[in-house]
């Protein structure tokens, strides 16, 4: 059943739902409108799951070459510290 | 870049054993930041340097993942050029997908993208967004900030981080069902 406005402003409103990032009112207003319709509650479970998806994929293994990359800047980083303090003297 | 890191003497392998568990991570950020393989890189590089910069004022059961994503934020916000703009291609884009309301089809999409692989899916829909969208779905979704904090990090106001996180999310949702539809994994929509 499509409720009309209710259907245009929840599906405006339902990424800033799911992230919290309404007041309290307009959460009950949602939550009621998502009760009696079906339509805006499969919306409402699909972008919840795009959320999650863009949240939590998997980011695969450390890349080994990356990973030695940085240990080379961060040892040249101290290096550096380290010539520059000697320079410096006490 | 300015000035060496600052690290505290004797402390490398502890700073290194709190923070290189999260490379990967941090790699991710910074690719879904910087939108290129060869950026992102360089600022992971950046990003670990100022964190060993920072490293003497860490306290003790800090965040190690929050503050490290912070620090590639900064570093990447710094080395902008000019704020990020939306592209009209993708204003346009989303207006003709405006009338589809086939967020039902995201969920089918996702599935069955699941099935092969998501993550890589995701990249490389999120490196094909303008700037102006990469950025706030990298700093709300992978970095976690509040709009409001989001704001604040990208100088805009909390209007333009909702407006911009609801146009980059849909225009992912669609070129994701999209994408689905292509490797023949959902059926295509009749047009």
């Amino acid at each position: 059943m499509n409720h009309g406005g209710d259907c245009e402003k929840t599906s405006k409103q339902l990424f800033a739902y799911l992230d919290r990032e309404l007041s309290a009112r307009e959460v009950a207003e949602i939550e009621a409108h998502l009760r009696k319709c079906g339509k805006c509650e499969d919306a409402h479970a699909a972008e919840r799951r795009l959320i999650e998806a863009l949240r939590n994929a998997p980011c695969g293994a450390p890349d080994t070459a990356l990973r030695a990359r940085v240990l080379a800047a961060l040892q040249a980083a101290r290096e550096g510290e380290r010539d520059a303090d000697t320079a410096g003297g006490p | 870049m300015t000035g060496a890191p600052r690290a505290a003497p004797g402390a490398a392998d502890e700073f290194e054993a709190l923070t290189l568990p999260w490379l990967a991570d941090v790699r991710r950020y910074a690719f879904r930041l910087a939108g290129t393989e060869s950026d992102a890189d360089d600022l992971v590089q950046t990003t670990y340097l100022n964190a060993l910069r920072g490293w003497r004022t860490f306290q003790p059961g800090s965040d190690a993942r929050k503050g490290l994503c912070a620090s590639g934020r900064n570093a990447f916000l710094r080395s902008r050029r000019r704020p990020a703009r939306v592209e009209p291609a993708e204003d346009a884009e989303l207006e003709a997908l405006a009338a589809a309301r086939e967020s039902g089809r995201g969920g089918e999409a996702l599935a069955a993208l699941e099935r092969q692989d998501l993550g890589a899916a995701i990249d490389a829909e999120i490196a094909r967004l303008s700037d102006a969208y990469r950025e706030v779905v990298a700093l709300v979704d992978v970095e976690g900030l509040s709009y409001e904090e989001a704001a604040a990090a990208l100088e805009v106001p909390i209007g333009t981080v909702r407006s911009r996180l609801y146009r980059a999310r849909r225009l992912l949702q669609q070129r994701l069902i999209a994408r689905a539809e292509d490797a023949g994994l959902l059926p295509g929509r009749t047009r």
